[in-house]
């Protein structure tokens, strides 16, 4: 996903990038489990200062949207109810696994296409 | 100390070395390179002259910082052929002496490696100028970007080379062999640590970018910069296995009828399996491997159309990213 912010807009950056997110989430792109940059780090690439994103991570993180684990970073969380929570994980992890075996998605999706399939 | 052939050739070769290293920033700068460079990389300019010259400003820098790596690493391989540690000049120097070219030739590639990697430290030229303004989530890691044949191929090839340098320890080899086998043999893992270190954190800096476009080039430059340094442990773990066959010679005598016969299998199964690796390598076009896990979409046009399906039309890249 790549987010790209408008100077020229009336919104402020770090709503902007809020959205951004929420929007990424919603349709699927960040799933649960993405791991966000550090805030120094997507700041540098967005040409904002630090507090900017730190202030969008805060509130999307009041929003439940991501979640802080401790020193490891931000991460998406999980939404929705617990059996779509932990769908979500298990799609995070399956694809995490599949980029270690360094399969691409087309592959991917055709294992668990059939995988699904073989339970009727 | 007087300088004799050995010391001459060993001289003349980092000399050539230095000359290709003064060359190629000029060489880079040609149009013709800079197509080239995106035929490798498979992306394309379209005749974008402001994309070509953008492009060409980057590579030339990427050239100049690897040819200053090339020239400092030719100033420490000079000191160590005036040295004598790498021609039977002086008496440690002798056992080290078959494999001197090899050991130049690495560190030569070492300091383009370092170099090359410094190039990409800075801003690019047009975020300097125009400010960042687009980033990717979730962001790249170093498997994004180098095929795992060579990535976990360098890792197999050093892991070789250090259980060939524990198998000479068993062997009754001399005692300088012993060394110089432990010491190309330790340099290969921290050539190898020290590869996967700088990649890793090349790959966790920021990488701002101004478009798209030229995010996607950033990517190709950071992909080609960790396959330069990962070739660095690819080849000093080729040196551990050059060593022990040139400074033990005699092996064969002390592993017995047995051990040879199992050390020639081992031997013979290792070329094929490195040619196998090289031609599977190459056919999977390693350069435009960070085009099919970043950007499948761009990966997609490059590839031909297969027979009795309909031809791709070339298009503009569509919207992606990771």
């Amino acid at each position: 996903m790549l987010l790209e912010l408008d100077p020229e807009s009336s919104v402020p950056p770090y709503e902007q990038l809020r959205r951004a997110v929420i929007d990424g989430v919603r349709d699927g792109t960040l799933v649960a489990g993405t791991r966000l940059p550090p805030v120094r780090t997507l700041a540098a690439e967005l040409g904002l200062a630090a507090n900017t994103v730190a202030r969008a991570y805060r509130e999307l993180e009041r929003d439940d949207v991501i979640e802080t684990r401790g020193r490891n970073g931000s991460f998406i969380a999980a939404t929705g109810d617990a059996t779509e929570q932990q769908a979500q994980l298990a799609a995070s992890a399956y694809a995490d696994r599949i980029a270690q075996l360094g399969l691409d998605a087309e592959q991917a999706l055709t294992i668990v296409r059939a995988a699904l399939q073989s339970r009727g | 100390m007087s300088l004799e052939s050995p010391e001459w050739s060993l001289l003349g070769m980092l000399a050539v070395f230095v000359a290709i290293a003064a060359v190629t920033p000029l060489w880079m700068s040609r149009p013709s390179q800079i197509g080239r460079f995106a035929r490798t990389v498979g992306l394309p300019l379209g005749g974008d002259v402001e994309l070509e010259r953008t492009i060409g400003a980057r590579l030339r820098i990427r050239a100049r910082w690897g040819a200053l790596g090339m020239v400092v690493a030719a100033v420490v391989g000079v000191l160590l052929v005036l040295s004598g540690a790498l021609t039977a000049q002086h008496e440690w120097g002798a056992t080290a002496a078959p494999i001197s070219g090899l050991a130049l030739a690495g560190i030569v590639l070492t300091g383009r490696g370092i170099g090359t990697a410094i190039s990409i430290l800075p801003a690019p030229p047009e975020v300097q100028r125009h400010g960042a303004r687009i980033a990717r989530l979730p962001r790249p890691t170093v498997a994004d970007y180098v095929a795992p044949i060579e990535r976990i191929g360098a890792r197999i090839f050093v892991g070789f080379g250090g259980l060939v340098a524990v198998a000479v320890v068993f062997l009754p080899a001399p005692a300088e062999s012993r060394l110089l086998i432990g010491a190309t043999a330790v340099t290969a893992i921290a050539a190898l640590a020290g590869a996967e270190w700088v990649s890793s954190a090349l790959v966790s800096r920021p990488q701002p970018a101004v478009s798209e476009q030229l995010l996607r080039w950033d990517d190709a430059l950071r992909a080609q910069t960790l396959r330069d340094l990962v070739s660095v442990p690819l080849m000093a773990g080729g040196i551990v296995v050059v060593a022990a066959i040139f400074a033990f010679p005699d092996w064969p005598a002390f592993a017995g009828t047995v051990g040879h016969v199992i050390g020639s299998i081992v031997a013979y199964a290792v070329l094929i399996a490195l040619i196998g690796v090289a031609v599977v390598s190459i056919a999977m076009e390693p350069a435009r491997y960070y085009l099919k896990r970043l950007w499948p979409a761009q990966y997609a046009e490059t590839q031909t159309p297969a027979y009795g399906s309909p031809a791709a039309t070339p298009s503009a890249p569509s919207a992606e990213g990771a």
